[in-house]
């Protein structure tokens, strides 16, 4: 895969940013190389997300995955101050599971796979 | 606790009902090959058939740089059946490709449309659709990966045109060379397009015009180089606006009256998409038909571009090739980017632009420097009003002047200049705006 470990920083740098921006999170992160997929486990906690904050969080990332866009696209990840790229972070990935993993904190698992 | 989990990597993906409002692939190509298809049509009966090829030979041997008015070049009949058929190209290699109708591939196929009233032929998009396949071949990747570069990537085309019939070459040697640097073109754009994103940040939405102006500009500067001049070209249409104006009014109306079928009285939803992409920023990546919806991404395409067609009666201007084809590029990046909201401060700038320095408002230079001015409309729409409007005056003095640089080769010259100007405001805003309110998802 072309530029796969750069992708995947990307997609770390776009939710870090788009959460410290936003909520001044903190956060954990956890990268894991497989033979076929990466899986990436981000914490992020000192934030109070609302059930409709969530659900338009949800909204934001429930895009299929299209390699299409990605390909030509995947290098706008994270180079906003706000970080507005959370659709494109959806179009990068295979599976996206956001939890609430406490009264102020989420945990956002991604899986993407290689093609 | 509770997960949410989305799974976006399988092709039916895990929604157990598709999003409101969503058509089946098949019909989304049916919407999409609507367009070329009335083209075609309006094209065959608007002129006899005789008349209409021979206007197609005309345009495809013409010299294709800008701005080269194929209804002057070929007649309407002509123009019309040459859009027409090159939008269906387009079209039909989304299926080819596998790949599914967004807002991306709308605005590619609606600017492949629109381009060819003004550049783009039936000849000569397929050395620039060969070389980027190619270069999918070499990387070992599917086509579908840059099919959407290989499309815009068409703004190269006249590099094709004029090498094979106009450079004063011989036949043979003409067609290899138009052929060969078309190819080379479209190799060059998929790795360079890609990464002159971040020479603006997103915030110039015709990326592929920035990149073909830079492969243009060494192209043509190696040219130049060998005594192979190459300049840019007027020949307009002056006065065709009789019927067109209308024919693409009723066009536009249409559209709006499809996204309003399609919601079947859904008013909510569709109020709540249509706002949805109203307080969309537009910069790259925004795919309004993921924004909103797509009976919202409709309405808001038909209502741009009856907008557009107002602005180009209020500038005064000429409905000829470039003028539909600026007006088809903003209809079809309503689905991507562009709504009234971040056009509206481009559009005052460009002719709060005109209205004091020296090009006349009227001239089609002038117009079309207001209609794809609009790349900038992510400037507007995430710095605000006074940004927009200050993006658009700088726009038309930047377009005016670097067009000398490709010599016409470029089809997308507003975007070429939209990267500079983007690139010149965008880190200007930034470092001074002022902090953000947190708590935003």
């Amino acid at each position: 895969m072309r530029h796969e470990a750069k992708k995947i920083s990307k997609l770390v740098d776009e939710l870090l940013t788009y959460f410290l921006h936003h909520y001044n999170a903190a956060a954990e992160i956890e990268v894991t190389p497989g033979p076929d997929a990466y899986r990436l486990r981000m914490r992020f906690s000192g934030l109070t997300l609302n059930d409709d904050t969530l659900a338009r969080l949800r909204q934001r990332l429930q895009v299929k995955r299209q390699p299409e866009l990605e390909d030509y696209y995947w290098q706008l990840a994270g180079e906003s101050d706000d970080s507005n790229e959370l659709m494109l972070l959806g179009m990068m990935c295979d599976r996206i599971e956001l939890r609430r993993a406490g009264p102020d904190a989420i945990t956002i698992e991604l899986l993407r796979r290689m093609r | 606790m509770a997960a949410i989990t989305l799974r976006n990597g399988d092709q039916n993906g895990d929604r157990t009902r598709p999003p409101w409002g969503q058509p089946t692939d098949r019909q989304a190509l049916v919407f999409l090959a609507t367009l070329p298809l009335l083209l075609l049509i309006t094209g065959l009966l608007i002129e006899p058939p005789g008349a209409v090829a021979a206007g197609l030979c005309r345009i495809i041997t013409a010299r294709s740089l800008l701005l080269s008015d194929y209804l002057a070049v070929g007649g309407p009949g002509a123009t019309f059946v040459n859009a027409g058929l090159c939008g269906l190209i387009a079209t039909a290699l989304l299926p080819l490709a596998r790949v599914a109708v967004n807002g991306p591939f709308i605005a590619a196929v609606y600017t492949v449309v629109g381009f060819a009233f003004f550049g783009k032929n039936i000849y000569s998009v397929w050395p620039i659709l060969l070389g980027v396949w190619l270069y999918t071949r070499v990387q070992g990747i599917p086509f579908r990966n840059s099919l959407l570069v290989a499309l815009f990537g068409t703004t190269l085309a006249p590099l094709v045109s004029y090498f094979s019939f106009a450079a004063g070459l011989a036949p043979v040697p003409g067609l290899a060379l138009g052929w060969i640097t078309g190819a080379a073109a479209g190799f060059l754009l998929p790795p360079l397009a890609s990464h002159m994103l971040r020479f603006h940040d997103g915030y110039n939405i015709y990326n592929i015009g920035f990149t073909g102006g830079i492969i243009g500009s060494f192209f043509v500067a190696i040219f130049r180089g060998f005594a192979l001049e190459v300049t840019p070209t007027t020949m307009m249409d002056q006065a065709v606006s009789g019927w067109l104006p209308g024919y693409f009014a009723v066009g536009c109306g249409g559209l709006m009256l499809w996204g309003l079928w399609l919601s079947r009285g859904g008013w909510r939803e569709l109020a709540g998409g249509l706002h949805r992409i109203h307080g969309s920023s537009g910069r790259l990546v925004s795919d309004f038909l993921q924004i909103g919806n797509y009976p919202a991404s409709l309405v808001n395409m038909g209502g741009l571009g009856l907008l557009s067609i107002l602005f180009v009666r209020a500038m005064g201007g000429w409905f000829n090739g470039p003028v539909i084809g600026g007006l088809m590029t903003v209809v079809g990046f309503a689905a991507f980017g562009k709504h009234a909201r971040n056009c509206l401060p481009i559009f005052a700038g460009v002719f709060l632009a005109s209205l004091v320095k020296v090009w006349e408002p009227s001239t089609t230079a002038v117009v079309i420097a207001g209609l794809f001015g609009t790349t900038l409309a992510p400037i507007a729409g995430q710095y605000g009003v006074p940004a927009g409007v200050l993006a658009g005056f700088l726009h038309l003095s930047i377009v005016m002047n670097v067009g000398f640089l490709h010599g016409g080769v470029n089809l997308y010259n507003n975007g070429f200049a939209g990267g500079f100007v983007a690139a010149f405001l965008a880190p200007l805003f930034n470092a001074f705006k002022r902090r953000e309110p947190r708590h935003a998802a």
